[in-house]
């Protein structure tokens, strides 16, 4: 091997290693940038949810918390009897603790009678079976007194010497 | 007769006396050599070989001069030069092996084999110049200023066999190659004990080279090389296999410095050194573009990972704010208000005649509605939506319809129900009370 041709073949092998480390630092680079910018946005868009979580967090927070169900029970203070025609009552599930809907009218016209200064805790049964057993966090009763139809509405948190909800006299 | 010599005194002289004393120059304790010896006739054993320059006992009165030769000592060449190149070293070492098998065949065991007895000239031509080779021959005691060059088996007063001379050039020969001597040791008692043992010092010998040691320095003679040549022969191969077959880099370079500096080594560097830069160059390249393709497979797939999630965040996002106002969001039901409107999907029209609701204030406090004092019925227009809110007759709003429960009662073509439940839907939302088939409905 002569001396050239050694020196050629090492300049050869240097240039061929040069451009290849080039060629790919080059790529890297690109692609380096390509990764800055997925991060840049991916940034963004994590950093988005996060406000908007963190948002609802808060207002979650805030929120008020819903009293637990008590049992719906009418306590009649006038000296007149009332008749209930009918109660719209939403609970929370026992089981699944989502809040339910309870209305008398979808289980045909069922009413309650009221004595003057008595208290009934409202349930429905129907067919032996309980349909609705008095829960309630909120509440509307559509009474019926002295020839007089009207509708109140209550909560749980008002609750009143064990009346939920209470026919003034 | 070697045609190298130069004869500055006439061959077939007969000297003695003051002449011989100069010429061979022996002193009290060893022999010293002049820069200038003669060859003289054989006289202890009949050898006649080109290395062996004879000298005669000291007690002999005269000597045949055979012919002149100029010269230095060993001793002296190597004192000069920091090291010797291996090629000069084996053209050394080839030249005592010849001479010391002749006088293997001349029956002379030859104990004490030494730098100080032996003569170069340029360009390595050697000569064994010693007053006696027959050192077996001489009283314990006339050895004591050579003993540290015994060999074990003299040392263990056992038989003396050829194999003395294999050990002597073995000596020679590392001292040679490896600058330093092969049984050296701080006193005179340790370096008898290392040569009785065979204790030579095997760290700067490469792993190629070290069993050819091994054997001439081993303490059974029968153990050793059968010649001087076969060792010789066996070095030589040993050496050159280790320094043309390096397997690193390192002990390719490293040869000629651990080595003296050899003159071959420093050949092979300087034509090796282009290609194995090409070859490294070209491996750091390949590397490069491994290590930047590593780099960029990484890139892209941290960039696909990052594409993925921003989408994932994106679509969550999305689905958040789509569930905040739908029934999706159960957790909300009850807890905020909705703003009120009820849709009649029939042809006729429907009328509220009764309305009650809850709604929370910014306190966090529920308030109940009631349409009962103001008298005002809604009615829900055929086909529409009709938004529920209550404003006094200047204007002012008494309840903007928020609501979070409800109750009402509708009367539809003559018939009369109750309807209530939940309500936490946006604007736009409605509680449809009549379907298109005029089934009172009521529910959001």
């Amino acid at each position: 091997m002569t001396e050239n041709h050694k020196g050629s073949t090492s300049a050869v092998a240097c240039g061929f290693a040069l451009a290849l480390a080039v060629i790919s630092f080059g790529i890297a680079a690109f692609l380096l940038v390509h990764l800055q910018s997925a991060h840049a946005a991916a940034v963004t868009s994590h950093e988005t949810l996060m406000d908007y979580r963190t948002a609802m967090t808060r207002s979650a927070l805030s929120r008020p918390i819903l009293p637990e169900n008590v049992p719906l029970t009418v306590c009649n203070q006038g000296a007149q009897p009332a008749e209930l025609l009918g109660v719209v009552s939403s609970f929370r599930d026992p089981g699944t603790s989502a809040m339910r809907t309870f209305n008398s009218s979808s289980f045909g016209n069922h009413s309650w009678q009221l004595p003057p200064h008595s208290r009934q805790t409202l349930r429905l049964e129907q067919d032996g079976a309980t349909v609705w057993d008095g829960s309630t966090v909120f509440f509307a009763l559509e009474l019926r007194r002295d020839g007089k139809d009207s509708l109140q509405t209550g909560d749980a948190s008002r609750v009143s010497d064990g009346c939920a909800a209470v026919i003034p006299g | 007769m070697n045609p190298l010599s130069k004869s500055k005194t006439p061959s077939g002289k007969q000297v003695g006396g003051d002449e011989l004393a100069r010429l061979l120059r022996v002193g009290p304790d060893s022999l010293q050599v002049s820069s200038q010896a003669c060859r003289f006739g054989l006289v202890a054993a009949n050898v006649d070989h080109p290395a062996l320059l004879h000298g005669m006992a000291s007690r002999e009165e005269t000597a045949q001069i055979a012919e002149t030769w100029e010269g230095t000592t060993l001793e002296s060449h190597l004192a000069a030069r920091a090291a010797l190149p291996a090629d000069e070293a084996f053209a050394i070492l080839r030249q005592l092996a010849s001479a010391l098998d002749a006088l293997n065949d001349a029956g002379v065991q030859y104990l004490c084999l030494r730098t100080s007895a032996i003569l170069l000239s340029e360009p390595t031509q050697v000569r064994l110049f010693d007053h006696l080779f027959d050192y077996a021959q001489l009283p314990p005691e006339a050895l004591l200023p050579v003993v540290a060059c015994l060999p074990p088996e003299y040392l263990a007063g056992t038989q003396l066999t050829s194999a003395v001379h294999v050990f002597a050039l073995a000596r020679i020969a590392y001292r040679l190659l490896f600058s330093q001597e092969a049984f050296e040791r701080p006193s005179l008692a340790e370096q008898l004990f290392a040569l009785s043992h065979a204790l030579w010092n095997e760290e700067p010998v490469g792993i190629a080279i070290k069993p050819v040691f091994d054997r001439a320095f081993s303490r059974d003679p029968a153990a050793r090389f059968r010649t001087c040549e076969a060792f010789f022969s066996e070095l030589q191969t040993a050496w050159r296999a280790a320094a043309s077959a390096p397997t690193r880099l390192a002990d390719a370079l490293s040869l000629p410095q651990s080595s003296g500096g050899l003159a071959t080594a420093r050949a092979r560097k300087s034509w090796a050194m282009p290609l194995l830069t090409s070859r490294y160059a070209l491996r750091g390249g390949w590397i490069a573009a491994a290590l930047a393709a590593a780099i960029g497979l990484g890139c892209a797939e941290a960039s696909r990972n990052l594409q993925t999630q921003a989408v994932q965040d994106s679509a969550e996002l999305a689905r958040l704010q789509k569930a905040q106002w739908s029934g999706a969001s159960a957790t909300n039901i009850g807890r905020v208000n909705g703003r009120l409107s009820v849709c009649n999907a029939s042809a006729s029209p429907a009328e509220i005649s009764m309305f009650s609701a809850l709604y929370w204030d910014d306190a966090g406090k529920l308030h109940p509605f009631n349409n009962t004092a103001s008298s005002v019925v809604w009615h829900a227009r055929a086909a529409g939506a009709t938004p529920i809110s209550l404003s006094a007759p200047d204007g002012t709003i008494l309840w903007d319809g928020s609501t979070a429960f409800y109750a009402m009662v509708v009367n539809y073509q003559g018939q009369r129900f109750l309807a209530g439940g939940l309500w936490n839907q946006p604007p736009g939302s409605c509680v449809l009370l009549v379907r298109n088939g005029n089934q009172p409905d009521g529910q959001g």
